[in-house]
This record gives structure tokens, C-alpha cells and sequence, in this order.
């Protein structure tokens, strides 16, 4: 970089950032003093760096001591989750999982502690043996039948 | 109440500068339980983290939710902390990589969900208690606030990062470089095209407003 030769973009920009090595800040210095298009150039970047605003915070104790309390809360608490060791996690995990697979799988067998699916399940159970009961209703008439027969 | 007690340090530890010193004493004891020790450490850092962090991704709460975060991650690492650097540095670090890591969520958002803050939101000087805003920042119009707040969104989260540690935070070149696990060149090439963009950005939403 010399005095004589204009800056690069990204030059100019280090330079309003203050980003350059010192002796570059010099020569910049010096070359913007003495070319227009630089220093117009220059003048648009700290328009636009100028608009940035700069928040200054200013806790005061109160807040500090609010903000820490929060901190330190999460810490006992992730603390306190952490006592579990890794076995015990992974164990409960895959009882959870097996549990998940007991209670979501298709079964034969109808839950003993619903009585709405114990009714439907005992539903369904004598509508497989109406077979039965018909040969049932059958073997009463026969009687009946046989009843007349002997009166008759 | 428990009494924290540490009375020997790793060796060089009283060669320190006295603020360094009573740090290490307080990491010592922070290490072996003392939640007072870590209580004192997170009062001494908290306004410049969460500063750093408002400065970062503009907004005051996510900001305090971010430095909450790299606070529990100190803890966790208190083993592994050497003190080689201060706590400051190694927060100052933790606290920017959480910061990119947010700006990048918040734009995978915007991108997806065309998701964007009411521009309310945006105004810092409503987000911030009046006596934390310097006087020639109030004196900048809200519509340019908006503006410029739209323009640094466009701008990737790591440009955003170099931008605010290196203008707002003052911090030399190759400190920002180590915070963010660059090189010297990648910082300057950042920094010129956040500067750049951001130019790009105010002129090109100035035009639409005339």
C-alpha cells in the first residue's frame, strides 16, 4: 500500500475499522488526505458504522444477584439430574421402550383394567360360540319334542 | 453455610496479577463445590457477557437466555479448565459460538417459516432500560434503527460476529480470530463483507423509501 495508490475496498474498511497494522494506518492516513474518491468513499463506511448502535449495560447488584440466582438455580437442577449414572439412565430407557411396545402392541388378550374393552372382548367371545348355543336351543326343543310325544 | 478453603495454588499462582489471582482462587474453589466461588465468578462477568450477547443477536432476553447457557457449560468444564486463560476469555468465547450458533437457528427460521421479529422488537431503545442507552444513540431515528437492524439479519451470523467484536466490542484482529477459530485473513475478509453488506443493504432500503 502507498501513498500514491488508492485503497482497496476492503482496505478502506479496515481502515474505519481500525483494523490495520499501524504503520498502514499512517499511510492510509496519508492517501486519504490527498485523494477525494478515498475519502468519499471513506465518509459512506463511517455513515454506515455510525448507525450501528452500541448498547452499554449496566447491571446494577440487584440485577446481577437476580441474573446469578437463575445461573446458579439451573446448576442444582442440572446437577441433580446428572447424579443418575449412565446405567441407570440406559436401563430406564429401555424399560420405558419395552413398556411402549407392551402397551401398543396388537394382543389377543383384552386389558384387565378397561371394563369397556372387557365387555366388548366377552361380546366378541359369544358371538364366536353361537354355534353352540344354537345346538343348545336345538337339544331344548328336541326335549321339549320329546315331552309332547310323551304326554300325547 | 459452607465455607470454601483453598489455600494452595498450582505453581506461578502468586507470580499472577492480583485480579488473576483472586480469579484462580475462585476457580480452585468453584472446582471442588464451593457454589459461592462460581456464584462470585457468574456476578463479575455477567454484565459484559450479556452485553457481548445483546450486541450480538439484539435482542436483551435471548441474550440473557444465551449467556445462562455458557455459564452451565463453565460449570460442566470446571474440570477440564486449566487456567491457562482467564474466565472472561474463555466466556467471551463460549458466549460468540452460542451467539453464531442462535443467528444461524433465527435464519434457518426466517428462511423456512418466512419468520421475522415485529419490528418493535427491534428497537433497542425500547428493549432497554432508558439510563442504558447513550445519548447519541437515542438521537438516531427508529425507522434507520429498523433499517439497520433488517440489514446486519442479512448478513451471515459469523460477518455479524466479526462486526460486533471487532467495532462495538474494539477487540484486535487476532483476538477475534482466536475467539472464533479463524485465521487473521478470514477475520479481515468477514469484516470487509459485513461492512460492505450492511452499506449495501441501508442504501438499497433507502432507495425504497424514496
Amino acid at each position: 500500500m502507498t501513498n500514491t495508490k488508492c485503497l482497496s475496498n476492503q482496505d478502506l474498511t479496515l481502515y474505519c475499522t481500525g483494523a490495520l497494522d499501524p504503520d498502514e494506518m499512517r499511510i492510509a492516513a496519508e492517501h486519504i488526505s490527498s485523494c477525494s474518491d478515498c475519502a468519499r468513499h471513506l465518509t459512506s463506511l463511517r455513515k454506515t458504522l455510525a448507525a450501528m448502535p452500541r448498547h452499554q449495560l449496566h447491571l446494577s447488584e440487584a440485577e446481577k444477584l437476580q441474573f446469578s440466582d437463575r445461573v446458579m438455580r439451573k446448576v442444582k437442577t442440572g446437577r441433580r439430574g446428572n447424579r443418575l449414572p449412565i446405567w441407570a439412565t440406559t436401563a430406564t430407557a429401555v424399560a420405558a421402550g419395552l413398556l411402549t411396545v407392551f402397551i401398543y402392541s396388537p394382543s389377543d388378550k383384552p386389558s384387565q383394567f378397561n371394563p369397556a374393552e372387557v365387555r366388548q372382548f366377552a361380546e366378541l367371545d359369544l358371538v364366536e360360540n353361537i354355534e353352540m348355543l344354537e345346538m343348545m336351543e336345538m337339544l331344548e326343543m328336541m326335549e321339549l319334542l320329546e315331552l309332547i310325544d310323551d304326554k300325547g | 453455610m459452607n465455607l470454601c478453603v483453598v489455600d494452595t495454588l498450582e505453581s506461578g499462582g502468586y507470580a499472577l496479577p492480583m485480579e488473576t489471582r483472586e480469579e484462580a482462587i475462585l476457580v480452585e474453589q468453584a472446582r471442588a463445590g464451593c457454589e459461592q466461588s462460581f456464584e462470585a465468578l457468574v456476578r463479575q462477568n455477567s454484565e459484559r457477557m450479556i452485553q457481548l450477547a445483546w450486541r450480538m443477536v439484539n435482542h436483551r432476553q435471548d441474550a440473557e437466555e444465551i449467556v445462562q447457557e455458557a455459564f452451565l457449560r463453565f460449570h460442566r468444564s470446571l474440570d477440564r479448565f486449566r487456567g491457562d486463560s482467564l474466565v472472561s476469555t474463555w466466556l467471551y468465547r463460549t458466549v460468540s459460538r452460542l451467539c453464531i450458533d442462535y443467528l444461524r437457528r433465527e435464519r434457518i427460521k426466517r428462511r423456512l417459516f418466512f419468520f421475522s421479529r415485529p419490528d418493535d422488537e427491534f428497537d433497542p431503545l425500547a428493549q432497554a432500560p432508558a439510563n442504558t442507552i447513550r445519548q447519541d444513540d437515542q438521537a438516531i431515528a427508529r425507522q434507520e434503527l429498523v433499517h439497520l437492524m433488517r440489514a446486519l439479519e442479512r448478513l451471515s451470523p459469523r460477518q455479524r460476529a466479526v462486526l460486533t467484536l471487532r467495532h462495538q466490542e474494539e477487540l484486535p484482529l487476532k483476538e477475534i480470530a482466536e475467539i472464533l477459530g479463524l485465521s487473521e485473513g478470514s477475520v479481515k475478509v468477514h469484516l470487509h463483507r459485513a461492512v460492505q453488506g450492511l452499506r449495501n443493504s441501508l442504501a438499497e432500503m433507502e432507495n425504497s423509501d424514496d
